[in-house]
């Protein structure tokens, strides 16, 4: 694996928390491009991202894991394919308070249909104290019909725990037996 | 000093591939038991059989590398999209068990087919695939031109064996002990609460004079009225006498703050199996998860990770498992204990994996460190923070 593709993707509709899944597990100040919202993502947040977030994992000999949060907006879309490619995995963060947070899931899926051929998929569910539906068993069901069993994890993305785990489910997808 | 395992391994030369796609392939490798498939993991050793992943940014170059250096191994390409003309034969992406080993196997029995006809690196002709292609997305680069030989290199090879070097932080396998301590999981506490969730109804749990749970599994919701230690001691207790007893009208609500139901039914099972395995479920039983448990939601259990990964990738025996992962033995049976309590195992009664062969001996210990993986040191750094 290339250094410089030493990367793991967030993605995930507007106000789903990567930016701040990002500064939970970082170990820098995360890179924020944010911008006052003009559009209909105005609804949901004041700021939004409309480049690149930028987080970093140092390991023991300064190879460095490099965290990506796209934007969330369709409109930036051209971008994700550019982020993705020779990414480790790909986390996809749910809000389970958007209207269909079911299409939302399958609307990032087919955007990262490229990069899923070969890398490992995780769904984190974020705002599930304020919508409990639909649950993790209910996106289990609708992605198995898709044959993917991948982690699907309730987070919350301030929680650094949370977040860690979403990384270590990511990890051990690829390889149940690795060890560290 | 080599081993009788290790001797007759057929050992495959994986080139092209990065970190994580070895992993998988070595994985793959291990759970295949009719025959003994291993990474070719020592430069000075003759590998019986090549994969040659040309989706690499080295692309085609790895191949004509390997053609330098092996002319006339057996190969199988694989790749996401169309390959014309491929010079071997091609097994589309994404790699899957059941089309590997067949591939394999086939190569092992028809080496001819993977091997290049004379007078050139590429057929006249064109392999047919293993299997249906995806279609070519128009950014994929077209590999119809084999690179020149002079600007083939060492460097995949070299990146492909440290890759390899580094992937080498496994557990021991473990063997499946003499004795497994069994439960009922159809009485006491765990198999009155199972029960009542699969029938979806609302009820108060009763035992030992007092009300333990109040369950509501049309709201997913569960709530515990006695103490921790109180649900501990009584989840001990042999041949409880449990009672049910009907809520105040079947619309009562559950207290905003009660528990979910699936964390409640999944402490109560690691409470009550205690290290021990749910009757009905044997060492060779083949299991799958239907998904992953909510783990971040539900009492912590060592290993339980691993595990989920491991059984919702596919169907396998606990015993496959324990040698699989490692895993102590105490925390498989309360990890198959807890699924099964929130309806997540897939048993498939009366299949059953066939006697395993013994384990494989853990390859020599090298004279020196080795360095470990990306994977490896990224779950480490996680684990330490």
């Amino acid at each position: 694996m290339r250094q410089q593709d030493n990367k793991i993707i967030f993605t995930g509709p507007v106000g789903a928390g990567k930016t701040t899944a990002i500064g939970s597990i970082s170990e820098i100040e995360p890179v924020k491009t944010d911008a006052r919202a003009s559009d209909m993502t105005v609804n949901r947040k004041a700021e939004t991202t409309v480049a690149l977030d930028y987080g970093l994992l140092s390991l023991d000999d300064g190879v460095r894991v490099h965290l990506y949060g796209t934007p969330g907006q369709e409109r930036f879309d051209f971008m994700w394919e550019i982020i993705s490619e020779g990414a480790i995995g790909l986390i996809v963060l749910i809000d389970n308070t958007r209207p269909n947070p079911s299409a939302d899931l399958q609307f990032f899926l087919t955007a990262f249909k490229e990069l899923l051929n070969d890398a490992p998929l995780v769904i984190g569910v974020t705002k599930t104290d304020l919508s409990a539906q639909p649950t993790a068993g209910d996106y289990a069901n609708l992605l198995e019909k898709f044959g993917l069993r991948p982690p699907i994890l309730e987070v919350d993305p301030r929680d650094t725990d949370d977040v860690r785990q979403l990384l270590m489910a990511l990890l051990f997808s690829i390889d149940p037996g690795l060890e560290g | 000093m080599m081993t009788a395992a290790k001797a007759h391994a057929i050992t495959v030369l994986p080139l092209g591939m990065d970190e994580r796609k070895l992993a998988v392939l070595r994985m793959a490798f291990r759970m295949h038991q009719a025959i003994h498939y291993r990474l070719s993991d020592s430069a000075g050793e003759t590998p019986s059989l090549a994969i040659v992943d040309v989706d690499s940014p080295q692309g085609w170059q790895v191949w004509a590398q390997l053609r330098q250096a092996h002319p006339g191994l057996p190969a199988l390409i694989v790749s996401a999209f169309p390959q014309a003309d491929a010079p071997a034969p091609v097994l589309p992406k994404p790699i899957r068990v059941e089309t590997l080993f067949p591939a394999l196997q086939q190569l092992l029995a028809a080496p001819d087919a993977g091997t290049p006809r004379p007078g050139g690196t590429r057929p006249a002709t064109r392999e047919e695939p293993l299997a249906q292609p995806v279609p070519q997305p128009p950014s994929a680069q077209n590999p119809e031109a084999p690179p020149p030989a002079q600007a083939v290199t060492t460097t995949d090879a070299e990146l492909a064996r440290k890759a390899i070097d580094n992937a080498r932080e496994l557990r021991p396998a473990k063997e499946w002990p003499e004795r497994v301590d069994y439960f009922d999981p159809t009485t006491g506490l765990y198999g009155v609460l199972t029960s009542l969730y699969r029938q979806r109804r609302v009820a108060a749990v009763v035992a030992d004079g007092q009300e333990v749970f109040r369950l509501y599994p049309n709201d997913e919701r569960c709530v515990i009225s006695v103490p921790a230690d109180t649900l501990a001691r009584l989840c001990a207790v042999p041949a409880l006498t449990v009672k049910l007893r009907a809520l105040q009208g079947a619309h009562e609500q559950p207290p905003a703050d009660a528990p979910a139901a699936h964390a409640v039914l999944w402490q109560l099972a690691l409470l009550s199996a205690r290290g021990r395995m749910p009757n009905g479920v044997g060492a060779d039983n083949l299991i799958r998860l239907r998904h992953w448990p909510n783990l971040t939601r539900l009492a912590p259990l060592p290993d339980a990770m691993r595990m989920a990964a491991f059984w919702t990738r596919t169907p396998a025996s606990p015993r496959m498992a324990l040698r699989m992962l490692g895993v102590e033995i105490g925390d498989l049976c309360n990890f198959i204990a807890a699924c099964h309590a929130i309806g997540l195992i897939d048993t498939r009664r009366g299949a059953t994996e066939r006697p395993l062969s013994p384990a494989p001996s853990p390859s020599a210990p090298a004279s020196t460190p080795q360095p470990r993986g990306l994977l490896s040191r990224l779950l480490a750094r996680l684990r330490n923070r």
